[in-house]
């Protein structure tokens, strides 16, 4: 169930990605064509393509939280290591990740997003600063989902090698 | 808030390096050790939020926009048949001279540099095209992989430059054309060590000059190469010329070479999707990274840590010939065990306040770092490129890294040149007027 879960949200989440990504060449794009064709220069084009580019920084980080290896990291010892220290060298980082994504950005998030919910875009002002702090929050309970789920994996696979090698044992 | 930097400082380089060990990735590890250092100088109720903004600020930039958009377009280029044509374009510019497949990956790899900015990006895209055509050719597979590695390099300090970009936020005003136009010489001298050394080796190892296009065919592969060549007038011309900034001129690339790649007939839906996803994600892991470093770079100037750094330098030595020789030791180290954006993140605040006590440009300074930091992506424990490489020869890191050393040594000349005669890097910038 978690794995379809897991699957199906990577699916959205690329899908919405690649969507932003399409929106922020064309309102670019448009920003330049209004401003040296139409000589009539869009007003909100670049403060709406910085609001999309922050959307989609959040989520593609969330979306690569989603991957094994997904981010960099400088897996010396990690990339070596093999068997139980593996297993706990991993559940420790996504620990330290799961951390990360409750206390910054759902806690931290969340706060900025209720502190800013009347604060007025001055280029948009149909949009509040709150409303885009929402990507914040947004980010940490995917990345959060993403934690949990590969710290269970990883606990499940140890049970299952463990019953697996005392099975082994008791038929020798 | 000096008093506490030491305890700040304490925080940081343990907690960083504790995280980093363990696999956590960098940019949670720069996170996590920033916001336990907040807890020293801010009420805890305040760190949380504070954190979530820093974030939000560091990422809510219309510069870094660039990103995105020159790693998009650095992959259409590769999927859309437009780095065939600057291979091909490469080949024919070169002529008959011994290993001209192996010069001609140099010069390939420059193309694709100032018009993508990626230097893993020109060697899966050049390497992959003529890894096939060197084997064919009884190359040896070690000696091209090293060339291609080598040189790939380039297109980080030829712009556009995605690491220039970093490095103009990092450090909070150095001008993004300046940038561009000052690693245009120490670009062009990087791809120049590599082709003395590859021909050096091509002749050591006896290949024979390849025969010589006939004049015709020079010309075809230099009309089929115009309109690919054209994007290095748009976005070059463009930018100086004052038409778009750096961010309206990647998108332009974009553009460009996406109406370039439907017209040669090269792109799929599925392969558009995935260069998106690609760019996404690629652009998503670098800029979630600038984004976090932005509460370590706020928690280090709030605590004054540079300052306590650029004083212990200066304690050290006063003499700028050997603090930047220091440095640069200390930036090859580095770029060998880090990434070069995070490296460009955090060792941009600390040591350019000290360099510009030595009067040395920022703009100067940039090319320094990033010219460092480039030879720490072809050299192991972390080099992208080295990898990337070394994957599409199909090779071993051990069985390329013993070919790659006579390029190390070139570019660490290349490199002492460029430290030490400012021109080199300064003198397009001022020529064009972006530096007085």
């Amino acid at each position: 169930m978690m794995e379809q879960i897991h699957g199906l949200l990577k699916k959205i989440l690329a899908g919405v990605c690649v969507a932003i990504m399409s929106a922020l060449v064309c309102a670019v794009t448009w920003q330049v064509f209004s401003r040296y064709v139409l000589r009539s220069p869009s007003s909100i084009t670049e403060e709406l393509s910085t609001i999309l580019f922050v959307w989609m920084v959040l989520l593609s980080a969330a979306y690569l939280f989603g991957e094994i290896d997904g981010h960099m990291n400088m897996g010396i010892i990690s990339d070596k290591a093999v068997g139980k220290v593996k297993l706990i060298l991993n559940i420790s980082s996504q620990t330290a990740i799961l951390w990360f994504a409750v206390f910054v950005l759902i806690r931290g998030g969340s706060i900025a997003v209720i502190n800013c919910m009347k604060q007025v875009n001055s280029a948009i002002p149909s949009i509040t600063i709150g409303q885009i702090y929402i990507a914040l929050p947004i980010c940490g309970y995917i990345t959060a989902y993403f934690c949990v789920f590969f710290i269970l994996k990883n606990i499940f696979t140890c049970f299952i090698n463990r019953s697996e090698s005392l099975r082994k044992e008791k038929s020798i | 808030m000096i008093e506490y930097a030491f305890e700040v400082g304490i925080i940081l380089i343990v907690l960083i390096s504790a995280l980093l060990l363990i696999g956590t990735p960098i940019s949670i590890s720069m996170g996590i050790g920033a916001v336990a250092a907040c807890f020293v100088v801010l009420p805890s109720s305040k760190v949380a939020v504070t954190a979530a903004q820093r974030i939000y600020s560091g990422i809510n930039s219309f510069s870094l926009l660039a990103i995105p958009f020159f790693v998009l377009a650095g992959n259409i280029m590769n999927n859309g048949g437009i780095a065939q044509r600057l291979v091909n374009f490469a080949k024919s510019i070169i002529g008959s001279i011994p290993g001209a497949l192996a010069q001609a990956n140099v010069v390939a790899n420059m193309f694709f540099g100032s018009v993508s900015g990626s230097g893993v990006a020109a060697a899966a895209a050049i390497g992959g095209i003529l890894d096939p055509i060197e084997s064919k050719e009884g190359y040896d597979k070690r000696y091209a992989a090293a060339v291609n590695i080598a040189s790939a390099p380039c297109g980080m300090l030829i712009p556009p430059s995605n690491i220039f970009i970093v490095y103009s936020l990092a450090s909070s005003g150095a001008s993004i054309a300046a940038l561009f136009m000052a690693g245009y010489i120490p670009g062009i001298l990087w791809g120049i060590g590599c082709m003395v050394v590859a021909y050096y080796y091509a002749k050591k190892l006896g290949y024979k000059p390849s025969p010589i296009l006939g004049a015709r065919a020079k010309l075809k592969t230099f009309i089929d190469a115009i309109p690919c060549l054209f994007l290095i007038v748009i976005i070059v011309g463009g930018i100086l010329g004052g038409v778009f900034t750096a961010t309206e001129a990647s998108c332009i690339a974009v553009v460009y070479s996406l109406l370039l790649s439907l017209c040669y007939k090269q792109l799929t839906w599925r392969v558009l999707y995935n260069a998106f996803l690609s760019s996404v994600k690629t652009s998503g892991m670098i800029i979630f990274m600038i984004g976090v470093s932005s509460i370590l770079s706020w928690i280090m100037s709030f605590t004054g840590i540079p300052t306590y750094i650029a004083e212990g330098f200066l304690r050290l030595t006063d003499n700028g010939v050997v603090i930047l020789l220091m440095m640069n030791l200390i930036l090859l180290i580095m770029g060998c065990i880090m990434d070069p954006t995070p490296a460009v993140l955090i060792f941009t605040p600390i040591f350019l306040p000290i360099v510009v006590k030595f009067g040395i440009n920022p703009i100067h300074f940039g090319v320094i770092m990033v010219f460092n930091l480039c030879v720490g992506t072809i050299t192991p424990p972390v080099g992208p490129i080295l990898f990337t490489g070394c994957k599409i020869a199909n090779l071993k890191i051990e069985d390329v890294f013993k070919h790659l050393i006579p390029y190390f040594i070139a570019e660490i000349a290349i490199l002492l040149l460029i430290t030490y005669v400012p021109v080199l890097s300064m003198y397009i910038p001022s020529i064009v007027g972006l530096v007085k």
